[in-house]
């Protein structure tokens, strides 16, 4: 049990899924201000895996350093199922929703998720999550994180819509880290996370192609790592 | 970490790596300001457009441009549809209003809701005043950036006809541009070249160097777009360059092509009312020209860059003697090899000076 400010009490599981939630709206907003949202949810899914193995770039920690690899790509169960909570509590809208062709003739119903900007309460809570300033933030380290996102969400919309899903097949991490059960760990029980994520060393090594002196900003890694996807994707 | 980015990554190749660095001139400006970017991105649209003469387009002539926070929220209050990727997709721009992300990679748009002329007061009556905006003309190949909304200061700036190339000629012409539009009097100089409500006593800022330097990064960065990356603030082991350019090997990388140097003569320090007589000496001005000489000399050599510039700028009231010809300036020209080049831009803290001295407003 953990005990907050307001004296109201969370369990672990309480609380996990409220971060869950907040990852969400926070990937979604991010999405907004770039214009990549309403995304499909492989593409979500897709952004939340990139956005947890190129967060080093950032200084920023992972929320989740492993991944579950399923044909359609990367998937988080647990992000699936609090998104659906967030449709439920009317602060994420739902489009298109259609049903999706798995392996082993199995189906799945998929649609397209982007902020309810008609809720009352959105504004209030993208705000503490720190989308707005450092000051309205609750947590100061999400107002980086936000800045961070945005960023990666710009970096990904140098990319076409629906190729968006498909660069984390040619990610360094995601294709070339062993799988155990069809778990790729780059930051949760590994020895060395640098070892463990050459997507993030991939970032780092950029600047091994300035001339001594040049600076190379964060911001400019991840365009350049979503730049190096594209040319992947296309055999270049 | 940081000894570690020089070892190799299985599955990468160097060569991979090095050709995606090769094209960061051509990447969104993460550098920049986000109205700066943007207009970036805007010029480089329009300028491919104009290029290929404007494809798929009507008789419309106007286009408009608008950074927007969430472009669906805005856009759904306005009926608009989404637009992805304008640069590899030749959907037409002009006769639209787009509400646009800061890279213009993505975003909504309608058609323009008001004749080209009632468009600000359009935006102004829908809350959009406060958004960097950046207007098209197809006509007279203009684009007019309004960095900080409806109600602030525009600036016109040309849709060229042929894309920029990194050669000294061009360089040349970008900073007789960027003197002659954006630092030339008070009214289009960066913020801190004068010292507040007193430019035309020829006080400078605290800082008019630092000043020009992030103003003419931008500057310099809106005109070569795709070519070459200015970057500023590089402390060395021997001091700080102001500005260098960089563009690609066409193998390896990026590599230096020009170090810029800065320097900023005056008639006063800023703490003056400036009553007196100047307060900062011939002898002061032509120590500073000294030192940048230097400064550009040895920067070129250990930067190994191509070119080395020194660039002056005189804030001098009078600025009828020559400096560069004073022997102290031309020994240190001559210590280097090849010698940096040296350009001085007459500054004026006011307008009426400025005709005097023969420039005109076009």
């Amino acid at each position: 049990m953990i005990e907050i400010a307001s004296k109201s009490v969370l369990t672990e599981r309480q609380l996990a899924k409220l971060k869950q939630q907040c990852r969400i709206l926070l990937l979604l907003d991010a999405a907004e201000l770039v214009g990549i949202a309403p995304l499909p949810s492989e593409r979500l899914h897709a952004f939340a895996y990139l956005a947890d193995v190129l967060s080093p770039v950032w200084d920023l920690p992972a929320f989740d350093g492993k991944v579950y690899k399923s044909d359609g790509g990367p998937h988080y169960t647990e992000l699936q199922k609090e998104l659906d909570a967030l449709v439920i509590l009317d602060l994420v809208q739902v489009s298109n929703l259609h049903y999706e062709a798995r392996a082993n003739k199995g189906a799945r119903i998929s649609g397209s998720y982007g902020l309810n900007f008609d809720s009352n309460h959105l504004e209030s809570i993208v705000s503490a999550l720190g989308t707005r300033s450092q000051e309205e933030a609750i947590d100061p380290v999400d107002f980086a994180l936000h800045k961070y996102l945005v960023q990666l969400a710009g970096a990904l919309a140098t990319i076409p819509d629906d190729q968006i899903e498909s660069a984390t097949q040619v990610d360094v991490t995601y294709r070339t880290q062993a799988e155990i059960h069809n778990v790729v760990d780059f930051a949760e029980w590994v020895d060395s996370r640098w070892e463990a994520n050459p997507s993030w060393r991939a970032a780092e090594r950029f600047k091994a192609f300035l001339p001594e002196g040049s600076m190379m900003l964060p911001g400019e890694k991840l365009y350049l790592y979503a730049s190096f996807l594209g040319r992947a994707m296309h055999g270049k | 970490m940081e000894n570690e980015i020089l070892t190799n990554i299985p599955d990468v190749e160097d060569k991979d790596l090095a050709a995606v660095v090769e094209t960061m001139p051509k990447l969104p400006l993460v550098r920049g300001a986000p109205a700066d970017r943007f207009a970036r991105a805007v010029r480089t649209l329009v300028e491919k457009r104009a290029q290929h003469h404007w494809p798929n387009e009507n008789e419309a002539n106007v286009a408009v441009f608008v950074l927007v926070g969430y472009p669906r929220k805005v856009g759904r209050v306005h009926g608009a549809t989404s637009f992805t990727d304008p640069m590899a997709k030749l959907s037409p721009l002009l006769g639209h209003l787009f509400f646009s992300n800061t890279d213009v990679s993505r975003g909504q748009c309608i058609p323009l809701p008001v004749t080209p002329d009632e468009i600000l007061d359009w935006l102004e009556d829908n809350d959009l005043c406060g958004c960097p905006i950046v207007t098209v003309y197809r006509d007279t190949q203009k684009m007019v950036t309004r960095h900080s909304g409806t109600k602030h200061l525009a600036r016109t700036d040309e849709i060229r006809d042929e894309e920029p190339t990194a050669t000294m000629t061009e360089l040349i012409e970008a900073l007789k541009y960027y003197h002659k539009r954006r630092l030339l009097i008070p009214k289009i100089c960066p913020k801190g070249v004068w010292k507040k409500g007193v430019a035309a006593k020829y006080i400078p800022g605290p800082q008019p160097e630092k000043s020009i330097q992030s103003d003419l990064e931008c500057a310099l960065n809106f005109w070569f777009r795709d070519v070459v990356l200015a970057e500023s603030e590089d402390s060395t082991g021997i001091g700080r360059i102001d500005v260098r350019l960089l563009k690609p090997t066409g193998n390896s990388g990026l590599a230096y092509w020009v170090i810029l140097e800065l320097k900023v003569i005056k008639s006063y320090t800023n703490p003056s009312d400036g009553s007196g007589p100047p307060n900062v000496s011939e002898s002061a001005n032509v120590t500073a020209i000294v030192e940048g000489v230097e400064q550009a000399g040895s920067y070129r050599e250990n930067r190994h860059a191509e070119e080395g510039m020194l660039e002056i700028y005189d804030l001098r009231r009078d600025k009828s003697e020559n400096l560069i010809s004073k022997s102290g300036v031309v020994n240190a020209i001559q210590s280097y090899t090849p010698p940096p080049k040296i350009n001085v831009w007459p500054v004026f803290g006011k307008p009426k000076d400025a005709r005097k001295a023969g420039f005109t407003a076009n």
